[in-house]
Parts: structure tokens; C-alpha cells; sequence
């Protein structure tokens, strides 16, 4: 393999690596602090791709602005969801389980209805290419890494050193100790959702500019993220950052090397391998 | 004294289990009682039903001339109760200093400062472990810092679910007289024990449970000459 080469497939691996960190945080504080697994998950992630699209590409709003309001709305219905239709459920896993496929295909079906199944591209709002040392990226791709960063050091601050991220910490450690002092658990659910939710809609968001929007887009990167944490360990922050990368290589590396669908299955090997020989995986706490 | 806290026939079901039966107990402003019994007997039951983890299904709880029975817990630490959990259950994945703070969790960062003061006062050991990770302690240090989060809630009543467990006995000695000079601070303290050697020498007032029930109550000095609790509890 050339350097340039190298060096190309290397780069875009970690950028597409960060968005699905971004997913597979997502993911991970939900299952880890709600012990839900959320089967809605692709689908919040091409709702905030779809209502970037929306915003930007439509109704012309600036792109920041656009990219926030994005996140803010799958926030919110994550907000609206978790307190409605998952909170009176809670402690059924089943139906929580049922009813996140189901809020998934009504999320799928519902953009369909509202935007039709074709693609949409989001016109990139810097074009243009950086090269250096015969190493291309474009400002789009380097733009998603830059906020997908700054997402991840933004989290773990806001979990390390706010009160509310505190409450989390405590609630996913032993919840009944964590109300007797104090830590609602609805409302850090409450956050945990929608804040997951957020990561979801920003990933979406930030690959809906590299790439396209349709409602199918969510489920590959779902499926993935699922992976992922298996691989960095279930409910692990770390595990999700380093699975992330590493799978975002993988794709890269092996998508270049043996083609996409080869490099897509290999995923799926790597996650049973550690599922049988290492379930806790990476980071997990056994 | 004026009452801090009374249990007027409390019951209280897991299911269709009655784990407890009509108990009824009082504690005075600054007291020490203790609850001892064999494992099963309902005495972390009724600790749990007062810090509101557990809802009783009749009876009532009042705290300082407040019905407090039907409340969250998040309210009833409000209101000044602390519970130390059986078992310690500290945080394990968190620093000594995140555990700390989560006790006070509640509370405006201004009256934390000289909590914590007070905190490293009693338990001095845990100042050069705050950055350490708690579930890396010791059973010892775990212990104190349960009961040290306990503190940071600011409250006038600690619910203490047997902190002797598992511990070497110089231990708990030691756990025994920083609960001492906690209570002549002025915070009550409800003491659950199946070390009824400890339980007698700390507290004012002893309840016997079997069963769900109190059998016997009183003086924790009469009840050291009781037979049945010499025999029973006390092994003498």
C-alpha cells in the first residue's frame, strides 16, 4: 500500500470513525444507565440529518443555527418519547424493547411520508479541498470531525463536572442509593434519553452533509453502533470512543482493500468473536 | 426532649409478603436506638420505609410534627434524613471526592464547604484518599465513606444499616465512636445491628424484632440484664 494511500484510507476512517463515536455514545449512556437497548436509535440519527436538510437546503436557515435546531428537535422528541411512551413502561424490558422497533418504523415511515424516499444532498456550506502532503480532505469532512471532537470533550465534561452529570454517574452505579440521596431518577432518565437522542441526531446530521439523506439511512449505522459497543463494552464512554475509531478504520481499510460488503461483514465478525470470547469487551466492567 | 421521629404502626408488604407488622417506635432529638434482631427480621425494611425507598401499606411516619410517609425519598433527605445502606454501596466506579458530593447532592455548594470540613474531622483518612476511586478502598474506608456521604446531606437523623459488617473488630470500634461524636453533634441516630454488643453500648434505647414484629423494647440498660436478650443477642 502506497503512503498517500495510507495515509488517505487512514483519514477517512477517522472521520467516519467520530460519527459513529458520536452514535455509539449515544447508544451506550442509554443502555447503560436505562439498561434499555433503543431499536429507535438509526432513526433519531436520520431525523436529525433529515431536519438539517430541512432547515438549511429548504427554508434556507443558517447553517449553524440549522445544525442546532437539528439536534434540539430530536432532543426533544427523545424528551417527549422517553416521558410518554417508554417512563409508564419502564419496567416491562419487552415492551420497552417492542416499543422502540416501533417508534423506529413509525420515525422510518413517517419521514417517507413527509419527505419521500428519495435522496437528498445537503449543499456543503464550505466546498473546497484541503490537500497536504497528497492527502485530501474536504472542508465538509473536516468540519464533521472538528464538532464530532468537540461533542465528545463537551459530554465528558458535562458528565465529569456538572451536578446533573453527577446524578447520572450515581443512577447508573445503584439507582436506589441515588434517590435516597436526592437523584431523581425520571429526571436523569429523562436527560439520558434526550441527550442520547442529540448525539444520534448530530451524527446523522454531520453524515447527512458527507454523504446523503433518505429515511433508510439510520439503520446501517444502528446495527454498526450495536456492534461497536459490544466491542468497546456495553455502557462504556471509552468503549464507545475507541470502538468507534476502530470500526470507522475497519470500514476504511477493508472497504478500500476487499470492497464494501466484505468490509461491512467483517464488522459483524469481529462483534460475535468478542461476544463469545470477551462479552465485556474493551472497557466493560465485566 | 422533643420527638424527631415516630413510626405509628407501620406495616409494610414486598408483594404479599409482610416483611414488616404494626411496629411503632419514637426517638428523641439527639437520641441513638437501635433496631437488632437475626437476618429477615425487617429491620432494613424499616429503615427503608423511613427514607422513602420503601412505601409502607398502612401506618404512619412522622418527622419533626411532619407526616413524611407518603413522600419521595428525594424529599425526605430534603427534610434532614440520611441513609447509610447496608452493605456501605458507595459508588465504587466514582472518586471519594464524587461520592462526597453526591451526598450533599441536594444542597447549595455554599454549605458544602464546611461540611466537608466536619467530614475530614471525623474521618480523617479520607482528605489523602479523594481522588482515589472508591470502589478500591478497603471494607473499612468503604464504611467510613458511607457514612461520610451520609454526613454531606446535612442531616439531624442517620439511618445506619449495620456498619460492623464484615469489618475486623478494632474497626468497629472505630466506626462505633465516629458515630458517637456524630450524634453529640446533635444527629440522631437510628443503629441497625445484629451485633447487639455494639448496638448496647452506643445506643439509649434498644427494639427487639422477630419476624417482622417488635418483641421487646426498652433501656438499653435494663435490657442488658434481660434474660432472653443475654441469651439471644448477647451470647452470655
Amino acid at each position: 500500500m502506497e503512503l498517500t494511500f495510507f495515509l488517505q484510507t487512514l483519514i477517512n476512517g477517522i472521520q467516519i470513525g467520530f460519527l459513529y463515536v458520536l452514535m455509539a455514545l449515544g447508544l451506550t449512556l442509554i443502555f447503560g444507565i436505562m439498561h434499555l437497548i433503543n431499536f429507535a436509535h438509526g432513526q433519531l440519527y436520520m431525523l436529525g440529518g433529515f431536519f438539517l436538510w430541512w432547515l438549511f437546503a429548504i427554508h434556507h436557515v443558517n447553517y449553524v443555527l440549522a445544525i442546532l435546531l437539528a439536534v434540539i428537535i430530536v432532543a426533544a422528541i427523545g424528551f417527549i418519547v422517553e416521558r410518554f411512551l417508554l417512563r409508564p413502561i419502564r419496567d416491562q424490558e419487552l415492551y420497552v424493547m417492542c416499543m422502540t422497533i416501533a417508534l423506529g418504523q413509525f420515525f422510518e415511515f413517517g419521514a417517507r411520508t413527509v419527505w419521500g424516499p428519495l435522496d437528498k444532498a445537503i449543499p456543503p456550506i464550505i466546498p473546497g479541498i484541503i490537500k497536504f502532503a497528497g492527502v485530501a480532505i474536504t472542508y465538509k469532512r473536516l468540519m464533521a470531525v472538528v464538532v464530532g471532537i468537540a461533542l465528545v470533550i463537551g459530554l465528558y465534561l458535562f458528565i465529569q463536572r456538572t451536578k446533573a452529570g453527577l446524578a447520572m454517574r450515581a443512577v447508573e452505579q445503584d439507582p436506589e442509593v441515588a434517590t435516597t440521596y436526592g437523584m431523581g431518577i425520571n429526571r436523569t432518565y429523562a436527560l439520558v434519553f434526550s441527550l442520547g437522542a442529540l448525539l444520534a441526531a448530530a451524527s446523522g446530521a454531520l453524515m447527512g452533509t458527507i454523504m446523503v439523506v433518505n429515511p433508510v439511512m439510520g439503520t446501517a449505522p444502528m446495527l454498526k453502533s450495536f456492534m461497536i459497543i459490544i466491542l468497546g463494552g456495553m455502557g462504556s464512554i471509552p468503549g464507545a470512543i475507541a470502538g468507534g475509531l476502530i470500526v470507522g478504520l475497519m470500514d476504511s481499510f477493508f472497504s478500500s482493500l476487499f470492497g464494501i460488503d466484505i468490509a461491512y461483514i467483517f464488522v459483524f465478525v469481529v462483534a460475535f468473536t468478542f461476544i463469545i470470547f470477551r462479552p465485556r469487551g474493551l472497557f466493560g466492567r465485566g | 426532649m422533643s420527638t424527631l421521629l415516630e413510626l405509628k404502626n407501620i406495616t409494610v408488604h414486598y408483594g404479599m409478603a409482610e416483611a414488616v407488622r404494626s411496629v411503632s417506635l419514637a426517638l428523641a432529638e439527639g437520641e441513638i436506638i437501635t433496631l437488632i434482631g437475626a437476618n429477615g427480621a425487617g429491620k432494613s425494611t424499616i429503615l427503608k420505609t423511613i427514607s422513602g425507598v420503601k412505601k409502607p401499606t398502612t401506618g404512619e411516619i412522622w418527622f419533626r410534627g411532619e407526616r413524611i410517609d407518603k413522600l419521595s425519598p428525594e424529599k425526605i433527605v430534603a427534610r434532614g434524613i440520611a441513609h447509610v445502606p447496608e452493605r456501605r454501596r458507595i459508588f465504587p466506579y466514582m472518586s471519594v471526592n464524587d461520592n462526597l458530593k453526591a451526598g450533599a447532592y441536594l444542597r447549595k455548594d455554599s454549605e458544602i464547604g464546611p461540611d466537608l470540613e466536619n467530614v475530614f474531622h471525623h474521618f480523617s483518612l479520607l482528605k489523602q484518599r479523594l481522588g482515589q476511586m472508591a470502589g478500591t478502598l478497603s471494607g473499612g474506608e468503604q464504611q467510613m465513606l458511607a457514612m461520610a456521604r451520609g454526613l454531606m446531606a446535612g442531616p439531624s437523623l442517620m439511618l445506619l444499616d449495620e456498619p460492623s459488617l464484615g469489618l475486623a473488630p478494632l474497626l468497629v470500634m472505630e466506626v462505633g465512636n465516629i458515630a458517637t461524636e456524630i450524634n453529640k453533634q446533635g444527629v440522631g441516630i437510628i443503629l441497625v445491628e445484629q451485633n447487639a454488643g455494639m448496638a448496647f453500648r452506643l445506643a439509649q434505647k434498644a427494639y427487639v424484632l422477630e419476624t417482622g414484629s417488635i418483641v421487646l423494647e426498652g433501656d438499653t440498660a435494663e435490657l442488658l440484664n434481660d434474660q432472653r436478650v443475654k441469651e439471644k443477642y448477647l451470647g452470655i
